[in-house]
């Protein structure tokens, strides 16, 4: 029961919702052409490992999926209350956000995936608002200069939701848009957020899409609604952590069936106690770790059981 | 059996209650004491911060200045709504720790004056011709800051470049 | 249910202390046969005309066994004959308004003489539409099955009758369409009525838990309606549709959030009006909702997101208020729901006056008096009116359940509490599911929002979330 299929859309609006709030932290402050160059090519990775990816994986793949998810899901935790500038205690956020997504991933992969494709609208709506009120302020000349910003959370932050692979799917529709789609929100967000602030300052501020939101105004009325922003990139935190902790829940899963709900908790737990150590692993650590254990391993396993298949087929 | 999730947020929120940690701290609307205008000002070697509201605060620089503020205000000062800085010609050294402060609005306007205004009637005209140059964009690219001028008891704003 | 033999000592003593058991004594051909019914369920004159006097006049046989047989076969020209096997058929057909007539010896035949004393037709006291019929439902599930055939006169259209409830033996009739209901929905609800053993089957509490499996939750999983047009509606996109005796509705599964949210009105206009009144209505959800809790977190905690005169203006209205703003949401919340409970309990020529009373004196009169403060009193006006633009009371009453329980999760963290308690809410509505299919599921589908109401002739095929064995609606 753990283990459902999710249909395909909602898996694709899962993972948008999960993306979401690692673009808005990291890809603000990352140069555009870098976004859409990264975005396309992490894109056409989710295709192809949607597409040639198989269940399951061997047990111990997928013990050592389990680990690194609880190790992303500690990042995730981390960054989570990254948002919300005025916090007095740290833990709080990460720990009820920890708590909520393994409340949603103890339901199995369908439940979660109605939760994620759900917020998912309130994402996009949100985001389609801040941009477009952004867009009038946004200079295009800014867009032509040179960005030096910080790169090494560009391939991490694109590969994140990638784990929505390893877990029980149908094919839906037309996914190639979905990834597209994709990298263009991510460009947007990176341009959008240079061209109202500009390339250098861009470059320099940590978590640059919140401050270019500060200074909105929408209708003339509202000038500082970064709270909403925050609690935006709050749904974003917890569609990501939610998808980390269904995916790790549906690796135990794998390892034996009936161990997939005591799994999610685990791994929340795990998480929660390694979440204020994980963020001081470089990224690059985490981008190397994403592309081989969400990549190239579900690719290579998947090809070598269609390859044995379709030898033993005549 | 899945865990009954109102009991886990019932716990989670006793837990984060009785702790003491809940994650902000609450002022109620009607304790605070919104400002939209804040002049800057230097006094025997003094930072001088006033505002619209009528309160003062008096320190070494524009925070220990304002720490001192809000503690002297009678009330909760809320600086979330400030629309408007004024510096004195002698506070425009200030610039750089204002750019720093993020507790200001990325929005808020600065300009110069050349005498103490007052700053309730400042704040109003200032509502209807606003300076161009923020705090944001000051942050962007430095550049002359829009003037205030009285003149014969009416307020006149110079943009850089006019 | 009961045992011994089929004896005119047996089903007397079954009935045993009953003021309305009638029993009358009838020779026939030198033979002595029991009539009984239960006063005031039957007719006593189609008892006279249809019963006794064919038996006393055209009732022939030498032998019991003939006479029954002559009985069942027509010589007793009642237009239903249904012969009881036991001891529990005649009591159940007894409490159903039938006369049964013991043969001793031979069997016992029920002739069916209900009474016609009954609620007749009446227009919807809720689900009222401008041009959509005026028929409901009443509280005899015999009435209400003819109004479903009158408004879809398919021979495919399928009434399984049973019953449920081991002292109320309450009339229940599962329907559906032969051809498009799936077969496997069918089954579902056969078997959880099946799997229902309770003494009493009569409020619509009882049918809505004990159908749905008494989930822990407030929103509903089966959708009621009085109209027998939305009833056949659902049973045409393929759901299944209960029935029951004494219950003037039709319940409707599987029922997910956007059926939920659809009007019969949203087909009495063209699809744009509809459209753009479903997309109100949506609005009209979230601010019924989060409205409360948005406020208190703006007024407690991000204060900076309120433009400045507005600001100026709460706070001077605030100036005397001792209430902190979490306090004066939660008391008007809770004066308001005062007001509701009253409103329905109250008679109601009294309740429309007492109504006004409540919401516009004490109302203004706690803002005149510094109780309360003019901005909470209206975000607490507009989300109970955005709760009544909501089709379905029960899911209205399971939002101002939720309201409450956001506005205090946003007085404790500002809007990270309103969206903790906003997730939390989407987590437990998506384990929600009606006979397997789940709550949320329509609105997972990107493709498809629910939100709009297509155009007719392009809404050419069913839910493909029912699994409907036709799936299409029209070529």
């Amino acid at each position: 029961m753990f283990s459902r299929e999710i249909e395909g859309h909602s898996l694709w609006a899962w993972t948008a919702a999960a993306a979401a709030a690692p673009i808005a932290q990291f890809l603000g402050s990352a140069p555009w052409y870098w976004t859409l160059a990264v975005g396309l090519a992490a894109g056409g990775v989710w295709l192809a490992v949607q597409h040639v990816a198989t269940e399951p994986l061997p047990k111990a793949l997928a013990a050592a999926e389990w680990i690194f998810l609880i190790y992303a899901a500690a990042v995730a935790a981390g960054w989570s209350g990254a948002c919300w500038p005025a916090v007095r205690s740290g833990w709080v956020i990460p720990v009820v956000l920890l708590v909520l997504s393994a409340c949603a991933a103890e339901g199995g992969c369908r439940s979660g995936a109605r939760c994620g494709a759900v917020l998912f609208w309130f994402l996009a709506g949100l985001f389609v608002i801040l941009v477009g009120f952004a867009l009038p302020d946004v200079r295009g000349q800014q867009l032509l200069q040179p960005q030096h910003g910080h790169l090494e959370w560009i391939t991490p932050a694109l590969l994140v939701p990638a784990p929505g692979a390893l877990l029980p799917r149908r094919q839906g529709r037309s996914p190639w848009l979905w990834a597209v789609g994709l990298a263009l929100c991510a460009t947007a967000v990176s341009a959008v957020t240079a061209g109202v602030l500009s390339p250098a300052q861009a470059g320099q501020t940590p978590g640059a899409f919140y401050e270019m939101v500060r200074g909105l105004r929408i209708l003339g009325v509202t000038e500082r609604f970064e709270a909403v922003v925050a609690g935006a990139m709050t749904i974003g935190w917890f569609c990501l952590m939610s998808l980390l902790l269904t995916a790790a829940g549906h690796m135990a899963e794998t390892l034996h069936p009936g161990w997939g709900r005591p799994a999610v908790w685990l791994a929340a737990l795990l998480a929660g106690l390694a979440s204020p150590w994980a963020g001081l692993v470089p990224p690059a650590v985490f981008g190397a770790g994403a592309i081989i254990l969400w990549c190239l391993i579900p690719l290579l396993v998947g090809k070598k059981q269609t390859a044995a298949a379709d030898w033993k087929t005549p | 059996m899945p865990m009954k999730h109102w009991l886990v947020y019932l716990c989670l929120t006793a837990v984060v209650v009785a702790t003491g940690n809940l994650p902000f701290t609450s002022s109620d609307v009607g304790q605070l004491r919104p400002v939209q205008t804040i002049a800057l000002s230097i006094q025997a070697d003094q930072v001088v911060v006033q505002t619209d509201t009528g309160d003062r605060g008096i320190g070494d620089s524009w925070p220990t200045a304002w720490a001192d503020l809000v503690l002297t205000a009678p009330g909760t000062i809320f600086v979330g709504t400030a629309g408007f800085l004024l510096l004195e010609e002698s506070a425009t050294g200030l610039l750089p720790q204002l750019l720093e402060d993020q507790a200001l609005s990325p929005n808020c306007a600065l300009c110069q004056v050349s005498e103490a205004v007052d700053l309730t009637t400042a704040g109003e005209f200032l509502t209807a011709h606003t300076p161009d140059m923020t705090l944001r964009t000051a942050r962007a690219e430095s550049g002359p800051l829009p003037k205030l001028m009285v003149e014969d008891g009416r307020y006149c704003l110079v943009q850089p470049g006019n | 249910m009961y045992t011994g033999e089929l004896s005119d000592i047996r089903i007397t003593q079954i009935f045993q202390g009953a003021g309305d058991f009638v029993r009358r004594v009838v020779t026939c051909q030198g033979q002595t046969l029991y009539a009984y019914m239960i006063d005031g369920l039957v007719s006593g004159s189609d008892a006279s005309e249809y019963i006794f006097r064919p038996i006393s006049g055209h009732l022939s046989g030498q032998t019991m066994a003939q006479l029954y047989q002559n009985a069942l076969s027509g010589a007793v020209y009642n237009s239903v004959a249904d012969p009881c096997a036991d001891l529990g058929t005649v009591a159940k057909k007894l409490v159903n308004g039938f006369c049964v007539v013991l043969f001793p010896g031979a069997g016992a035949i029920a002739f069916e003489v209900k009474t016609g004393e009954k609620r007749s037709l009446s227009p919807p006291s809720v689900e009222n539409t401008v041009k959509g019929p005026k028929d409901a439902f009443t509280e005899t599930v015999r009435t209400n099955t003819s109004l479903i055939r009158r408004h879809m006169r398919t021979p495919d259209l399928r009434l399984y009758e049973t019953q449920v409830g081991r002292r109320s033996l309450t009339n229940v009739t599962v329907a559906y369409i032969d051809g498009i209901t799936s077969p496997q929905l069918v089954e579902k609800m056969k078997t959880r009525l099946g799997e229902i053993d309770i003494d009493g089957f009569l409020s619509p509490a009882a049918v809505e838990e004990y159908v749905t499996g008494s989930r822990p939750t407030a929103f509903p999983l089966l959708q009621y309606t009085e109209r027998a047009d939305k009833f056949c509606q659902g049973l045409l996109a393929g759901r299944v549709g209960l029935l029951v005796d004494g219950l003037p509705l039709g319940y409707l599964a599987p029922a997910d959030l956007s059926y939920l949210m659809t009007s019969p009105e949203d087909r009495g206009m063209d699809y744009l009006s509809a459209s753009a009144v479903r997309i109100l209505r949506y609005a009209a959800l979230l601010l019924s909702l989060l409205l409360p809790g948005f406020y208190v977190a703006m007024a407690s905690f991000h204060q900076e997101m309120i433009p400045l005169p507005l600001l100026k203006s709460m706070i001077e209205s605030k100036l005397s208020v001792p209430f902190p703003t979490v306090v004066e949401i939660l008391g008007l919340l809770l004066a308001f729901e005062l007001l509701q409970e009253a409103g329905i309990h109250l008679p109601q020529s009294i309740g429309q006056t007492v109504s006004i009373i409540g919401g516009l004196v004490v109302g203004t009169a706690a803002v005149e008096a510094k109780l309360i403060s003019p901005a909470a009193l209206i975000v607490v006006s507009v989300a109970g009116i955005c709760g009544f633009a909501l089709p379905g009371r029960d899911f209205a009453d399971a939002v101002r359940l939720w309201r409450f329980a956001l506005a205090v999760a946003a007085s404790l963290a500002g809007l990270f509490g309103l969206t903790a308690g906003l997730i939390a809410l989407i987590i437990h509505l998506s384990r929600l599911t009606s006979l397997d299919v789940g709550y949320l599921t329509p609105f997972t589908r990107t493709a498809h929002l629910p939100i709009l109401r297509p155009r007719l002739y392009k809404d050419k095929f069913r839910n493909p979330l029912l699994h409907p064995l036709d799936k299409r609606n029209q070529r």
